[in-house]
């Protein structure tokens, strides 16, 4: 082991967290709420729309993720030039793949959230409707949360899904933790320290995002029953 | 007249549901529908608050009145605002507590402030027994007592009507008792109502009129004392027979099976 | 900036399909790895000793946690830097052998999650009433509990098959000439000009065979389950 190395390298890989996480939060932020916006129009199967929405996801979750980073990072700077003639060269690559990892999210949570608002007893719409509330404040104060809770879970699995989904950025050239140890381990070939000091960080951002959705479940759960949890 | 309806019919596929109901009904009066599981009277029910629209005929409660051929979303809206129900499954709301479930329509949609709501549910929940229970999510108690709140839920609206879809059917039969209490109470304040149930005795004890519905239409209707004691209609007299004593009739087990196969009917229509 | 032609679309199909067999291969002895190791961990979480309990949840949220890319990183960068400070060498393993074990490793969570959650999902009634009518722990697991957890499991399975297979596209990272891997062969070929096209069409071929991957588990989800469930 070479400590020397260590030394030097943790804070060059730590200060490329920051690029991690931003990757992973924003297409989470974008992919879920693309991902809820697709559950419920196939859940109301409005005609066309629904069945697009059926391929894309088919797409999406037929397709490996570093070709999909590859497809946005070659095919979005043209279809951008062609569309509005802005040139695309000044745009980061972190761009590029946040594009692909939202929609990886999208796909995946779309499914997540169709099976939640599934879960949802039908009386309680009917409830919220007989109380006089409309469709859209049923759905915002009485579905979705309930809804909410059952898909926690899954989602968690999804974001730590899409952490370790964003090593894969380093292949369209945005310098997050993997491509910063690999910068730096090669010139040496400090591998192993690279990749274990690597190992552990992920190990760890893992670990918190765990307690985190673990904290949430059990706010969001409150009002399930205790022995069924 | 509080509730008037005219002419409803209302299939679920090929199947007529119901053929034509006219039905008018007083302030303060308590109307109890019987009939055989699959006469339809549920679906009438939910027909008044458009939870299940009827193909055609119209609804009116006070002087609201909505056509259930062409209905617009505002007019089926401030229809359930002059409604309320209380479900068989009781529905209440799982991620609130029980005040907040009693709070709940007062807040999002009489646009009480709150305090006021709380104020005024609280009071409601006492009412019905509940003043423990004030924090209580609704998987922490009984069937009965989610009933009760479910009550006091529709109640603390004041709606011109309350529609109760067979309040006691899914309870424990030793709760059967504190919630037909319950609801024998508010009957007593001169609030309309329309109670569909099983419970024989509920209805000679509280109705001001009884229906008696089968295959869809209104077989017949007048006081208790007339249609549970005399009924002229065979149709009628066979079903209190069976009702009343179930070992005389060979069919009575056939009747749960009835009632299970009617639940999913409606749900697969609804 | 290049243009965009279609018909590179169709002509690196057949090219890109050349290297299906190496990566039915890695697939293949990958599955079965997994699912081996899986089987271990996931018996190891079942148990009632509360160490192997807690090695299985460890292994489980290590694997989850860990990005492949690092584990094929640290296994093919790494683990030879530190066997040689050992005195063994491990030059003359080949690189899909490289692969398999860390697609195996990286699986083998799933499969453990999958095969626990499938037998914890079969009734207890099963076991006692096969207990009931004399069958011994081993023949009541073999003849009434493991059938219908292969039942219940087999649409998670099919999951985390496609899953799998659409991790075999990390073996170009490596070297392996998998189809990842003789897309970018032929992009390079073609020096980078038919790049967008070249992994559209890994793209489609990725996507068509999850397609029927996934209608291979419906058909075989239905087909076991006939006449078991009602």
């Amino acid at each position: 082991m070479n400590f020397g190395f260590i030394r030097e390298a943790l804070p060059q890989v730590l200060a490329a967290v920051p690029v991690t996480l931003e990757m992973a939060v924003l297409a989470t932020v974008a992919g879920w709420i693309l991902g809820i916006l697709i559950a419920v129009v196939r859940r109301n199967h409005i005609p066309v729309v629904s069945q697009i929405c059926a391929v894309f996801v088919s797409f999406i979750r037929g397709v490996p993720m570093v070709i999909l980073l590859y497809v946005s990072y070659y095919a979005l700077p043209m279809m951008i030039y062609s569309a509005t003639g802005i040139d695309t060269t000044s745009i980061p690559a972190i761009w590029y793949a946040i594009v692909a990892l939202s929609l990886d999210q999208a796909a995946y949570s779309s499914e997540v959230f169709r099976a939640a608002l599934d879960s949802v007893n039908r009386g309680q719409l009917e409830a919220a409707w007989s109380v006089g509330m409309t469709t859209w404040q049923a759905m915002c104060r009485i579905i979705f949360p309930q809804a909410m809770a059952v898909a926690l879970p899954n989602l968690s699995g999804l974001f730590i899904g899409i952490i370790r989904g964003t090593a894969l950025a380093y292949y369209v050239g945005v310098y997050e933790i993997t491509a910063t140890a690999n910068l730096l381990a090669t010139p040496g070939l400090n591998f192993i320290e690279a990749y274990v000091m690597t190992t552990l960080i992920y190990e760890l951002i893992s670990f918190i995002c765990n307690r985190l959705f673990g904290s949430a479940e059990n706010r969001l759960n409150r009002f399930r029953p205790k022995t069924a949890v | 007249m509080m509730v008037s309806l005219k002419n409803i019919q209302k299939s679920f596929g090929s199947q007529k549901v119901l053929n034509g109901v006219d039905l008018d009904i007083d302030v303060g009066e308590v109307v109890v529908i019987l009939g055989p599981s699959g006469s339809g009277k549920t679906t009438l029910l939910r027909t008044i608050n458009f939870l299940d629209p009827g193909d055609d005929g119209s609804v009116t409660v006070g002087e609201h009145t909505v056509s259930c051929k062409k209905h617009s979303r505002p007019e089926v809206l401030q229809l359930r605002r002059r409604t309320a129900m209380v479900f068989q499954n009781y529905n209440l709301f799982a991620n609130k507590t029980i005040l907040e479930n009693v709070m709940e329509g007062l807040v999002t949609v009489k646009r009480r402030p709150k305090p006021v709501a709380e104020e005024i549910s609280r009071r409601m929940l006492t009412r019905v027994g509940l003043s423990e229970r004030f924090d209580y999510y609704p998987s922490a108690l009984s069937g009965g007592q989610q009933q009760r709140a479910g009550i006091a839920r529709a109640l603390v609206l004041e709606p011109d009507v309350i529609l109760f879809d067979e309040p006691t059917s899914a309870l424990d039969p030793e709760l059967v008792g504190e919630v037909l209490q319950t609801i024998k109470g508010i009957a007593e304040t001169g609030i309309t109502m329309i109670v569909v149930t099983h419970e024989i005795a509920f209805a000679k004890e509280v109705a001001s009129r009884v229906i008696y519905m089968q295959d869809g239409v209104i077989v017949e209707q007048g006081p208790p004392s007339e249609i549970l004691v005399h009924p002229k209609d065979p149709r009628t007299q066979r079903f209190l027979r069976r009702i009343t004593d179930p070992s005389q009739d060979p069919k009575h087990i056939d009747m749960r099976d009835e009632a299970v196969t009617d639940e999913k009917t409606v749900q697969a229509g609804a | 900036m290049s243009t965009f032609r279609p018909i590179e679309i169709l002509r690196a199909v057949p090219k890109i399909l050349q290297a299906f067999p190496t990566t039915m291969l890695i697939l293949l002895a990958s599955l079965l790895f997994s699912l081996l190791i899986g089987g271990i961990f996931a018996m190891m979480s079942l148990s009632h000793k509360k160490v192997l309990n807690a090695i299985a949840k460890g292994y489980v949220s290590f694997m989850r946690g860990i990005p492949t890319l690092i584990l094929i990183f640290l296994i093919y960068l790494g683990l030879p830097q530190l066997l040689k400070q050992f005195g063994i060498d491990m030059s003359g393993i080949s690189l899909i052998a490289y692969i398999i074990a860390c697609l195996s490793l990286s699986a083998s969570a799933n499969m453990s999650e999958m095969m626990r959650s499938a037998y914890l999902a079969v009734d207890k009634g099963q076991r006692e009433a096969a207990w009931s009518v004399g069958m011994s722990p081993a023949v009541a697991f073999f003849r009434i509990i493991l059938p219908q957890a292969v039942g219940v499991a087999i649409p998670a399975l099919g999951n985390n098959i496609i899953m799998l297979f659409k991790e075999t596209s990390l073996a170009f990272t490596i070297g392996v000439l998998d189809m990842l891997g003789k897309a970018r062969a032929v992009s390079a070929a073609n020096y980078g000009a038919t790049k967008l096209e070249t992994y559209i069409a890994a793209g489609l071929i990725f996507w068509a065979l999850c397609f029927l991957m996934e209608k291979g588990t419906r058909l075989a989800e239905k087909a076991y389950t006939k006449g078991r469930k009602t």
